[in-house]
């Protein structure tokens, strides 16, 4: 068991007890005439001042209460993010309800689930294209429909719908009702729900996370103290708010920085507005970084041949020509994509390969990993000058009156708990889960496996039921070291091999033949089949290179000893594989179950016959002597 | 029932000893979706160019919002609110879709080239303006993505869909579409089709629709007209159109 401690920020900036409304009030106070929200409308950026933001967030809490809106109440938003997305939830705040928010692409069978297990009482619906998946679920309870943009919605007559201009105008706005709704700003506590958050949920039905306004705050307050975010930081709002990310980062984070929010105008616009806006601090998944990095070399691909070589050596540029490098390529490159003023381009959650992270760092993009979970909120992340590729970073920084600092606790299962901070508001009605996912004295089960990496900080492994264990009592993760093995390009697939009957790790590589093909060609080499191919000593010299590297990224007690570069690839046809291309590894297992022997029994190769099936059903046999090799950085410590 | 927006009433035209319509009434409404209908030479389009003013029928009259406007040019019409968008692709390939769109604010404009050179007072207000409106007929188009992008370099669904926006740019009191689904795979004609019905309904635009594809057709149009040989076989609502029988007989064929 390993224990690691954050600590406490130094920050001013701290919640306070505040709620988000009286937040948003303090912040008009101060900032008035200053922009807050900033989205383009008509080809031209418009921004809502603060002053402007809570007269509109009044006009919507007023209307609310004019639709007999109740404290405690739940109101549902879906669609794109955009600026009234925001202002509506801070004005259910304010009349002392809260949101959930749902992704735009949720289908209606979703839809119908959150609006009947959060119980809404109205729902913000963007488009047609959302009021549909509301008319098609058929909730009963919602009372009213409102929808942002009335397009295509002239000939509905459902008489719950109405558009956004004509549900701010039922508000009435005498001074009792307005005094109402300060009574309810003024009486609201921080420990008052403020969102909810409905998890994926890769089995079962989804469960929503209880956000209270001291939660939202207390993890904006550990991004703002941890990272140093400065005032008024330019932010550009990308992921959906029905993410928790979203809300401690964009709703929450957006008054206590306070950050100007920015909006692309549409998802088909991003690129365009991000250079427009060249953000300062932004949120990506994993994925949509891996699309950055890809459509820059897509793009270079595109480029003539001198642009591309300058393109290459700028990447590639020592340090003492880096200056040179930034004044002929980086810089460019970098406003083109907008990240030019990035100061805080964060990855949020586990999946980011350390390849892509550090070809951001060499196009000087100080890419950052943030870890957390919608129940424990955020947890580490890269935080002062350090950014190490393979971890996730180093605890956050709590501010002392939300709670003590952060701890987080690796299990001897390889499981990260959490606790501290605001801690976990539990799920929405489900008692059971929630004691469930918690530990005896309190902290937070994440179920996800991580590794204290020698820098003390944190790396994920795999989800923890992906886990597997060897015979020697020690687990490691098959999906994750697969995973690393296929992100080579000389690997087009791969089976990690081992469990409670074997001591040790061992891989089966299916390499790829087109991209040796092309390597063996430019050194001469010559070869007739596959099976050939794959035993070539220049393959499995070039592979044994493509595993000790993964070794050098895995914890000591993941790394791979043997493997062995298989003679036929492994194919759908042969169902080796699923036609999603999944492993089938009991087929695979049986099917080189000799091979498998022979690592096991530290043979040097395996006389092997396997069957093949081909396209017109007749079989066929491949025989191959396939060779065993050692794999090196078996031993050797975790490479920094 | 309201005024018609476009009366034409006894409309001739022949071309030599080819009468290309003989005798041709309609009218359309404020609001109206009417769509003209006819094999190959059934006079759709020189229907059309009477209306715009390319025409001079030889015998009847066109009123528009109830004026006379037979003897007026093309320009003069274009003025009155007649826009039209024509079979094909009429669009300026090098200008971007933004630029496109503002063409068609062109007739609209009150301040000359020297205004719009110095950009500077009314001439810059006037620009603004029209910028404006060019960019909510974007919106209303969906092509924020590409407003600077090249119309050269759009696909043909696409451009048709800039041809439209010039046409709203245009302000128009009445739009007469040209076969603007031809040449369109099924999408590229849903989404067109569903732009007409919209600017029908958001904008209460009335449309003259001439069109091929019946399936389209029948689906948007208040009322259809049937042409055949220039003369005027049936004239309705879409299920009374499919079902009277001479139009089966000339359009949908004998079975």
């Amino acid at each position: 068991m390993k224990e690691l401690v954050g600590r406490v920020g130094d920050d001013a900036r701290t919640p306070d007890g505040h709620t988000l409304p009286r937040l948003l009030r303090a912040r008009a106070r101060q900032h008035g005439e200053r922009d807050f929200l900033r989205a383009k409308r008509h080809g031209v950026w418009a921004a809502t001042s603060w002053n402007d933001a809570v007269a509109k967030v009044d006009a919507l809490a007023l209307a609310m209460l004019a639709a007999d809106l109740k404290p405690g109440d739940v109101i549902a938003v879906i669609g794109e993010n955009r600026p009234e997305a925001y202002l509506v939830q801070y004005a259910a705040l304010c009349a002392g309800a809260a949101a959930t928010h749902l992704y735009p692409d949720a289908t209606a069978a979703e839809l119908a689930y959150v609006l009947e297990h959060s119980d809404a009482r109205l729902l913000f619906a963007e488009d047609q294209e959302q009021v549909d998946k509301f008319l098609q679920a058929g909730s009963n309870r919602v009372a009213r429909v409102v929808a942002l943009d009335e397009r295509g919605l002239w000939h509905y007559d459902d008489p719950r719908l109405v558009s956004h201009e004509k549900f701010v105008a039922t508000a009435s706005r005498d001074a009792a009702t307005r005094a109402q709704l300060e009574a309810r700003v003024a009486v609201g506590r921080d420990t008052d729900l403020a969102a909810l958050c409905y998890t994926s949920g890769t089995s079962g039905k989804p469960k929503g996370v209880r956000l209270t306004h001291r939660h939202l705050l207390d993890n904006a307050y550990r991004l703002v103290a941890s990272f140093g975010i400065a005032p008024h930081i330019d932010y550009f709002s990308y992921i959906s708010p029905a993410w928790a990310a979203e809300q401690f980062t964009g709703l929450a984070l957006g008054l206590l920085a306070p950050a100007v929010v920015h909006f692309a105008e549409k998802p088909e616009t991003v690129a365009a507005d991000m250079r427009e806006i060249s953000p300062e601090f932004l949120l990506f998944t994993p994925r949509q970084w891996e699309m950055i990095a890809s459509s820059i070399e897509a793009q270079m691909l595109d480029a003539k041949p001198l642009r591309r070589r300058l393109y290459r050596w700028a990447i590639g540029a020592p340090q003492s020509l880096r200056p040179l490098a930034e004044a002929l390529v980086l810089r460019a490159l970098r406003d083109n994509i907008g990240l030019k003023r990035a100061r805080f381009p964060i990855s949020a959650g586990s999946g980011l390969s350390a390849e892509v992270f550090r070809r951001f760092h060499a196009l000087g993009v100080p890419l950052r990993n943030l870890y957390g979970s919608t129940e424990a909120g955020l947890v580490s992340a890269h935080w002062g000058e350090r950014a190490e590729p393979a971890t996730l970073g180093r605890p956050l920084k709590v501010a002392a009156c939300s709670g003590q600092p952060l701890q987080l606790r690796i299990e001897d299962s390889g499981e990260l708990l959490v606790a501290g901070g605001s801690g976990f508001g539990g799920y929405h009605r489900d008692d059971a889960a929630t004691s469930a996912v918690q530990s005896q004295d309190g902290y937070f089960r994440t179920g996800d496996a991580m590794h204290l990496h020698d820098c003390g900080e944190i790396v994920f492994l795999d989800r923890l039921k992906d886990m597997r264990r060897l015979a020697t009592g020690e687990r490691f993760p098959p999906q994750t070291i697969e995973n690393h093995l296929r992100a080579s390009p000389f690997v087009r697939d791969a089976v990690v091999l081992g469990d409670e009957g074997c001591s040790f790790i061992a891989a089966l590589i299916n390499v790829d033949a087109l991209i040796l093909g092309r390597y063996l060609e430019t050194r001469n080499i010559g070869w007739g089949s596959f099976a050939e191919l794959s035993q070539l000593d220049a393959v499995l010299e070039r592979i044994a290179r493509e595993v000790a590297q993964v070794n050098a990224m895995l914890p000591a007690s993941s790394r791979i000893r043997r493997f062995a570069t298989l003679p036929k690839e492994l194919d759908a046809d042969d169902a080796e594989l699923t036609r999603s291309r999944k492993l089938k590894r009991d087929v695979i297992a049986e099917r080189y179950g000799e091979l498998i022997a022979s690592i096991y029994a530290d043979e040097p190769s395996c006389s092997l016959d396997v069957s093949v099936v081909y396209r017109d059903g007749t079989q066929g046999k491949v025989h191959a002597t396939v060779r065993i090799l050692e794999a090196a950085g078996v031993d050797a410590a975790v490479a920094a | 029932m309201p005024a018609a927006i476009l009366e034409a009433d006894d409309l001739h035209l022949s071309f030599g000893a080819i009468k290309a319509l003989s005798g041709v009434n309609f009218h359309i409404g404020p609001g109206e979706l009417m769509s003209i209908i006819g094999p190959n030479g059934a006079g759709k389009s020189s229907l059309l160019n009477c209306l715009s003013g390319f025409y001079t029928p030889n015998r009847g009259t066109i009123r528009f919002a109830g004026n006379d406007i037979g003897a007026l040019s093309p320009p003069r019409r274009a003025r009155l609110g007649i826009a039209r968008t024509f079979q094909g692709i009429q669009t300026y390939e090098s200008m971007t879709v933004r630029e496109n769109i503002l063409s068609g604010c062109h007739c609209r404009m009150r301040t000359g080239l020297a205004a719009g050179f110095a950009y500077w007072g009314p001439g810059r207000r006037e620009m603004v303006r029209f910028i404006d409106e060019a960019e909510s007929i974007i919106e209303f188009l969906e092509l924020e993505e590409l407003r600077h992008a090249r119309v050269g370099d759009l696909g043909y669904g696409l451009r048709k869909r800039v041809d439209l926006g010039r046409a709203l740019a245009l302000g128009p009191k009445l739009l007469i579409l040209d076969e603007p689904m031809a040449g369109m795979n099924n999408d590229e004609k849903a989404d067109l089709a569903r732009y007409v019905l919209d600017i029908n309904d958001a904008r209460d635009i009335p449309v003259v629709l001439v069109e091929h594809d019946m399936e389209v057709v029948m689906d948007i149009s208040d009322r259809v007209m049937v042409l055949e040989w220039g003369r005027t076989i049936a004239m309705g609502a879409p299920a009374e159109v499919r079902a009277h029988p001479k139009v089966i007989e000339a359009y949908l064929g004998q079975e």
